[in-house]
């Protein structure tokens, strides 16, 4: 019987009677899902349902980040019973969650609205005690103001953490590529979020983390 | 002092120029205030990239993709076994009703509403001329047929469209509404004139482009669809 656990992680522990973990125990959920054993599609879901509707709600935008999830969890699942192991399960999700947003933003561009424009919602300069989130905020914003090419190379490797060889099998793109669009991504960032009044010292004011060092 | 561009001096963070590079950078960063602060600006903005939170997904992301993956597999990727039999039951009906209709016309009976030279206008409602009357109930027949494949299809196509853009939900709607017109139309001819097999054959014709659509929305899905309705 499987068993969707952590499910707040976003990344999960799953129980498959006895306590297994990292390549056997994703090949035991892909199995699992493959043989439509009870509760193993649900499992599947929990375990990746916080990095895919992230993904989700960073390349295709916040309004359509429920629909385009959707998407991706139907064509993950139609999609497992090929799945060959070639690549890590959470590398082909990626792959599967990436095309399902891109290919939904290109089917719907977001409206005309400049960055500048949204940005005037929020007060310039944050204020000292709400400065954290309206920094994440303002950085969420100024993510959103990204072309989506180097939108998706930024969330990819400084949000969620994946590597350059990562990116381009996620991408089917060079390395050399990944690694240039998140230099151009990170100073286009800058620039966006310097032109909303956000300096280096606003975010460096950021209320520290929980268990992180002041 | 020429400065080093933001791009450059992120690859240099991220240890993606050579050592030699790396050291004019450092040489530059360490003389220059203003570069300086722009490294420790992109230096912070990764840190506080990484710092963001993944959103929650809302709690009824999973159900509609239970419920729309039973849907597929309850449908199999196959025509309905239903609407063959029922798309038959309609066929048969209208074929009962053509015939009824023709037979109707064989025996010279007047249609409602024809205007005959002797008479004017022909009154005699279907009820009181027995050919016309069951040409009438074939009719109706064969029209609660096609009705009642159309409203399963629109509810497997209900199911459906909960995953499809709303500008494909809205080019459906739009086109089932015209589909809906064509009917209503021709029913409404064909009540008048329930002896007339060109008005039937309308109507028929009306209801088995709508089941066409329904089905092929149904089976093809929103991107087959898509492409269809641009």
């Amino acid at each position: 019987m499987l068993a969707a656990a952590d499910q707040n992680s976003g990344i999960g522990s799953l129980t498959l009677g006895s306590e297994q973990r990292g390549t056997d125990d994703e090949a035991a959920l892909v199995e699992a899902v493959r043989r439509n054993a009870p509760g193993s599609r649900e499992a599947l879901y929990h375990r990746y349902k916080r990095r895919v509707f992230a993904l989700c709600t960073r390349i295709a935008g916040p309004a359509d980040a429920e629909e385009v999830a959707q998407e991706a969890f139907i064509r993950i699942f139609r999609g497992v019973p090929r799945f060959r192991g070639d690549s890590a399960l959470g590398t082909w999700i990626y792959r599967l969650t990436v095309n399902a947003a891109l290919s939904h933003r290109s089917r719907r561009p977001p409206p005309a609205e400049s960055f500048e424009a949204r940005a005037t919602e929020l007060p310039l300069v944050a204020a000292p005690h709400d400065s954290d989130s309206a920094l994440r905020t303002r950085l969420e914003r100024g993510l959103e103001a990204l072309p989506v090419g180097y939108r998706t190379v930024i969330v990819l490797h400084d949000i969620e953490g994946l590597e350059h060889e990562e990116i381009a099998s996620v991408l089917g793109c060079h390395v050399g590529t990944s690694k240039s669009q998140l230099h151009k991504a990170r100073a286009r960032l800058r620039e966006i979020l310097a032109a909303s009044g956000i300096t280096a010292a606003d975010v460096g004011r950021r209320q520290p983390e929980r268990g992180e060092q002041p | 002092m020429r400065h080093v561009t933001a791009e450059r001096l992120s690859e240099w963070l991220s240890g993606d120029v050579n050592e030699r590079d790396a050291v004019v950078v450092r040489a530059h960063v360490d003389a220059c205030p203003a570069c300086a602060e722009v490294a420790a600006g992109l230096r912070l903005q990764t840190a506080s990239l990484r710092d963001l939170a993944r959103p929650e997904p809302p709690p009824t992301l999973w159900p509609t993709i239970a419920g729309a993956l039973e849907g597929e597999e309850g449908r199999g990727w196959s025509w309905p076994s239903w609407l063959f039999g029922a798309l038959a039951g309609a066929s048969v009906a209208a074929c009962v009703a053509w015939l009824a209709i023709g037979r109707a016309d064989m025996f010279g009976r007047a249609h409602p509403g024809q205007v005959t030279e002797a008479a004017g206008p022909a009154v005699s409602p279907a009820g009181a001329d027995p050919l016309l009357a069951e040409a009438e109930h074939e009719l109706d027949r064969a029209a609660a047929s096609y009705a009642e494949a159309v409203r399963r299809l629109r509810a497997i196509l209900d199911r459906e469209q909960a995953l499809w853009a709303p500008e494909t939900r809205a080019r459906v709607a739009e086109r089932l509404a015209r589909l809906d017109e064509a009917i209503v139309h021709s029913r409404a001819v064909a009540d008048k004139d329930p002896g007339d097999s060109a008005v039937a054959e309308m109507l028929f014709s009306a209801y088995q482009k709508q089941i066409d659509f329904l089905a092929e929305a149904v089976h093809r899905g929103s991107p087959g669809l898509d492409e269809g309705l641009r």
